[in-house]
C-alpha cells in the first residue's frame, strides 16, 4: 500500500513538472510574442496530461472508485479535466488561448493543493454508485473548467483596459472577450444546472429524495442563481465590459466556496465528498 | 388589462427582481438553520443563542422558509412568469425563424462585415450558400433571399426555458403529490399493513402512507470493508399481498426496491435488539427489549440508555458487534449492562448470547439477539417530468450556446446582388463565415 501512495505521489509530481514547463514556456510566448514558443508550449501539455490521465487510472485501480471521494483524487481529476476542457475548447474557439496565462497555473495549483493534502483511500460508501453520480461529477468538472477559462478571459479583459503592456496586444480585443467571457459563462452555467439535476436524479435513487436542502446542494443552488442573475443582467440590461468582468468574478469565489470550502465546513450528507 | 399584466410580467425589471429576491430567499435558508435539518434539541439551541431575532424569524416563518406561504406565493408568480415568457419565447423563435418580409428592414442594418456584391446566378449563389451551411429559408416580393445557418438556434432559449418549467413544475408536483414515511422492521417480526410509521412526511395534496402488504424482514446483511466502514448493506424481505400472495425479495443501499408502487429504500440505520430476561429476588421474570445502533467497527461499541415501567432503575448498555472486539460482523455480539440509582452504580454486567449473570439485584439473562434496520418507503409521481425537463433544458443549452443562427441576406440589384450578414448572438466569433462565403464566390467567379 506504501508503494501504492509513492507511486501515486511520483506520478503527480511527473505531471507538475510536465505542466510547468508548458506553463513556462507558454507564459514566456504569450508575454514576449513568441508565437513558436506558445504552439511548442502544448507539447509537455499533451505529455503531462498523459502522465497525468496514467496517475489518475492507476490510483481508480488501486481504491476500486473513480476519482470523486478523497481530497486529493477530486483536485486532480479537477486539474485534469481543467486542461483537457480547454484544450478541446481551443479548436473551436482558437481566440481563447492566451486564457492558457491562467488556466495552466490552475491546474498545477490544484494538483500541488492534492499533493499537499495527501493521498488518501477512501473507500466507496454503498450509495455512491451508479451512472448519475458519474455524471453528476463529469459535469461539475467541466463547469469548473469552463468557469476557469472565463474568469481568465475577465481578468485579461480588466487587465486590457485598464494596463498598457506589451504582451496584451496578444489577447483578442476588448469587445471579443467581453463576448467570450459572456459566452463560456453561460455554458458554465449549463453544465452546472445539468450536474446539479444529474445529482438531484442519483439523491432521488439513493435517499429516495431529489432535494434536501443540505449545505452542499443549497451553495450549489445559490451559484446557479448567481450565474443567472449574471446572464440575465447581460442580456436584458446590457451589462458589460468591465462591470460584467467583476460581477463574473465575484460569482467564480461563489463557485470555489461552493465546491471546495462548504463540504470542509459543514456536515452534510455530501460529507464523505472532499472530507 | 391583460397585455398590461403580461408586460408586467415580462417585463426585465420583474424578472431580475424574482431571480434576486429568490436567490435571497435560498442564502437566508442557509443562515437561519431550518427544522428539516436539525433535531428539535439542535433548533432549540439555535433559537435561544439567537433570542433576539426569533421576533422576526416567526413572522416570516424563515425556520420553514420553503413551506412558508411567502415563499409558496413568490414561486408561484416565478412559475407564471416564466410560463408567459416562455409562451413569448415560443411565438418570438416561430417568427424568428420563419418570416422573411419583416427582415427587410433589418436588410439596411447589415451588423458586421460589410456589405459585397455579386454577379452570379441565384443558382450558383445557393450552391455557394449551401456549402457554407447556410439554408434559403424566405424570400419576399422585394427580391430578398434569406439563407439562414442553424435556423434552429432560435429555438435555443425557449427550449431552455421550457425545460426549467418544466423541471420545477415536475418537482413541485412530485413534492405535493408524494409521501415519504420510515419504518423499522426487526428480523422475524411481522409488520402488518396498517402499522404505524416513525416517521412520516406527506406533500400537501397527498394521502398517508399506506403500505398494501405485510412484510416480515428475514435478515439484514451487512459488510463492511477492512478499515471498519460500511461497505454494503442488504435485507431479505418477504412479502404477503392481501390475496395472500407471498414474496421473498431483498432490498439493499444501493438497489432500490420496486414493490406495488412503492419504492422501498434500505436505509444506513440498523442495529441489533437484545432480549434480556431480568429476574428479580422475587422470582418476577420480565423481559426487556434493549434496541442498540450497530457500532460500525469490531473494535467499537455502541451505546443506550434505558428506562422501563416497573424497573426503578436507569440502564446503560454498550454492545459489541464481536465479543472477541474483532470483527465488525459476528453471530457472537457482547452486551454490557450497568443499572444505575440516581448516578450511581448499583450492578454491571457482560453477555453473550445465551449467557446469564448477576446485574444489581436482578439477575440477567440475554435470551436472543436479532438485527433490526429502518426503510423509507416512497411513493411519488412526476419523477419522469423531471427526466423530460432536464432532457428538454440541455435541448436548449446546446441550440442557444453551440449553434447561434446567422443569416445573409441577398437583395437583387440588376443583374447581380448584394449581401449582407446578420448574426443573432456572439457575432464576433462567426462573421469570418460572411468572408468565406464571399472567397468562395470570388472563386467560383474566376474559375467560372
Amino acid at each position: 500500500m506504501d508503494n501504492d501512495f509513492a507511486v501515486l505521489t511520483a506520478i503527480h509530481w511527473g505531471a507538475v513538472l510536465f505542466y510547468s514547463l508548458a506553463a513556462m514556456a507558454n507564459t514566456w510566448g504569450i508575454i514576449f510574442q513568441k508565437e513558436k514558443v506558445e504552439r511548442v508550449s502544448y507539447h509537455p501539455l499533451v505529455v503531462g496530461l498523459l502522465v497525468h490521465g496514467c496517475g489518475i487510472l492507476f490510483w481508480w485501480h488501486v481504491v476500486g472508485h473513480g476519482p470523486y471521494l478523497a481530497r486529493d483524487e477530486i483536485l486532480s481529476a479537477m486539474a485534469w479535466g481543467t486542461v483537457v476542457v480547454f484544450w478541446a475548447f481551443c479548436k473551436p474557439f482558437p481566440a481563447i488561448r492566451p486564457a492558457s496565462i491562467l488556466v495552466f497555473p490552475a491546474a498545477i495549483l490544484m494538483i500541488a493543493l492534492g499533493i499537499f493534502f495527501s493521498p488518501s483511500i477512501k473507500l466507496l460508501p454503498p450509495t455512491y454508485r451508479g451512472v448519475w453520480l458519474v455524471l453528476h461529477v463529469v459535469f461539475y468538472i467541466i463547469s469548473l473548467a469552463t468557469i476557469v477559462i472565463a474568469l481568465a478571459l475577465s481578468l485579461g479583459y480588466v487587465l486590457k483596459k485598464r494596463k498598457d503592456y506589451g504582451w496584451l496586444v496578444r489577447l483578442p480585443d476588448l469587445e471579443s472577450i467581453d463576448m467570450f467571457a459572456y459566452r463560456f459563462v453561460g455554458f458554465g452555467f449549463v453544465f452546472w444546472l445539468i450536474a446539479m439535476l444529474a445529482g438531484s436524479v442519483w439523491a432521488y435513487d439513493s435517499w429516495g429524495r431529489f432535494w434536501g436542502w443540505d449545505p452542499v446542494e443549497t451553495w450549489s443552488l445559490i451559484t446557479l442563481g448567481a450565474y443567472g442573475v449574471y446572464l440575465h443582467l447581460r442580456r436584458f440590461f446590457g451589462l458589460k465590459g468591465e462591470q460584467a468582468a467583476v460581477f463574473f468574478i465575484l460569482c467564480f469565489v461563489i463557485s470555489i466556496v461552493s465546491l471546495f470550502f462548504v463540504p470542509l465546513l459543514e456536515s452534510s450528507i455530501h460529507s464523505e465528498y472532499f472530507r | 388589462m391583460r397585455s398590461s399584466i403580461k408586460r408586467k410580467l415580462l417585463s426585465r425589471r420583474t424578472v431580475l427582481f424574482l431571480m434576486l429576491i429568490l436567490l435571497a430567499s435560498v442564502v437566508l435558508s442557509y443562515l437561519v438553520p431550518q427544522q428539516i435539518s436539525l433535531s428539535k434539541v439542535q433548533l432549540l439551541q439555535w433559537q435561544q443563542a439567537h433570542a433576539k431575532w426569533m421576533p422576526l424569524i416567526e413572522f416570516f416563518g424563515l425556520h420553514h422558509l420553503f413551506t412558508s406561504y411567502w415563499f409558496f406565493s413568490l414561486l408561484v408568480l416565478f412559475l407564471i412568469a416564466m410560463l408567459v415568457a416562455v409562451y413569448d419565447q415560443a411565438r418570438s423563435a416561430y417568427r424568428r425563424t420563419f418570416s422573411g418580409l419583416a427582415e427587410q428592414k433589418t436588410f439596411k442594418n447589415e451588423v458586421l462585415g460589410g456589405q459585397f456584391s455579386c454577379t452570379q446566378s441565384e443558382e450558383e449563389l445557393s450552391q455557394v450558400m449551401k456549402r457554407n451551411g447556410y439554408l434559403l429559408l424566405a424570400g419576399n416580393d422585394l427580391d430578398i433571399n434569406r439563407y439562414v445557418k442553424h435556423p434552429w438556434g432560435e429555438w435555443g432559449v425557449f427550449f431552455l426555458h421550457l425545460g426549467m418549467l418544466i423541471i420545477i413544475s415536475a418537482a413541485l408536483f412530485v413534492v405535493a403529490k408524494g409521501g415519504r414515511s420510515v419504518g423499522t422492521l426487526v428480523e422475524g417480526d411481522i409488520r402488518l399493513p396498517d402499522a404505524s410509521w416513525v416517521f412520516e412526511e406527506k406533500g400537501l395534496f397527498a394521502d398517508s402512507l399506506h403500505f398494501p402488504a405485510a412484510m416480515r424482514l428475514n435478515r439484514v446483511t451487512p459488510q463492511f470493508w477492512p478499515q471498519g466502514s460500511l461497505k454494503s448493506l442488504s435485507s431479505g424481505i418477504t412479502f404477503v399481498s392481501p390475496q395472500g400472495k407471498t414474496a421473498d425479495l431483498s432490498v439493499s443501499l444501493d438497489q432500490v426496491l420496486n414493490y406495488q408502487g412503492m419504492r422501498i429504500y434500505q436505509h444506513s440505520r440498523f442495529g441489533a435488539v437484545f432480549f434480556v430476561v431480568l429476574t428479580d429476588p422475587q422470582g418476577k421474570r420480565g423481559q426487556v427489549d434493549l434496541d442498540l445502533a450497530d457500532p460500525f467497527g469490531g473494535g467499537k461499541a455502541s451505546y443506550g440508555d434505558f428506562d422501563f415501567i416497573g424497573i426503578p432503575y436507569h440502564i446503560r448498555a454498550r454492545y459489541y458487534a464481536d465479543a472477541e472486539k474483532k470483527s465488525p460482523v459476528s453471530d457472537n455480539p457482547l452486551l454490557s449492562l450497568r443499572l444505575m440509582d440516581k448516578g450511581k452504580v448499583v450492578g454491571e454486567v457482560s453477555l453473550k448470547k445465551g449467557e446469564k449473570g448477576r446485574l444489581g439485584p436482578y439477575e440477567a439473562h440475554l435470551a436472543g439477539v436479532v438485527r433490526w434496520s429502518d426503510y423509507a418507503f416512497l411513493k411519488t409521481t412526476g419523477m419522469a417530468g423531471v427526466f423530460v425537463g432536464f432532457f428538454v433544458f440541455a435541448l436548449g443549452s446546446g441550440l442557444y450556446y453551440f449553434t447561434p443562427p446567422r443569416a445573409i441576406y441577398c437583395r437583387k440589384i440588376g443583374d447581380g446582388f448584394v449581401l449582407s450578414w446578420k448574426g443573432s448572438r456572439f457575432n464576433q466569433h462567426y462573421v469570418n463565415e460572411f468572408q468565406m462565403v464571399r472567397a468562395g464566390l470570388s472563386r467560383g467567379k474566376s474559375d467560372g
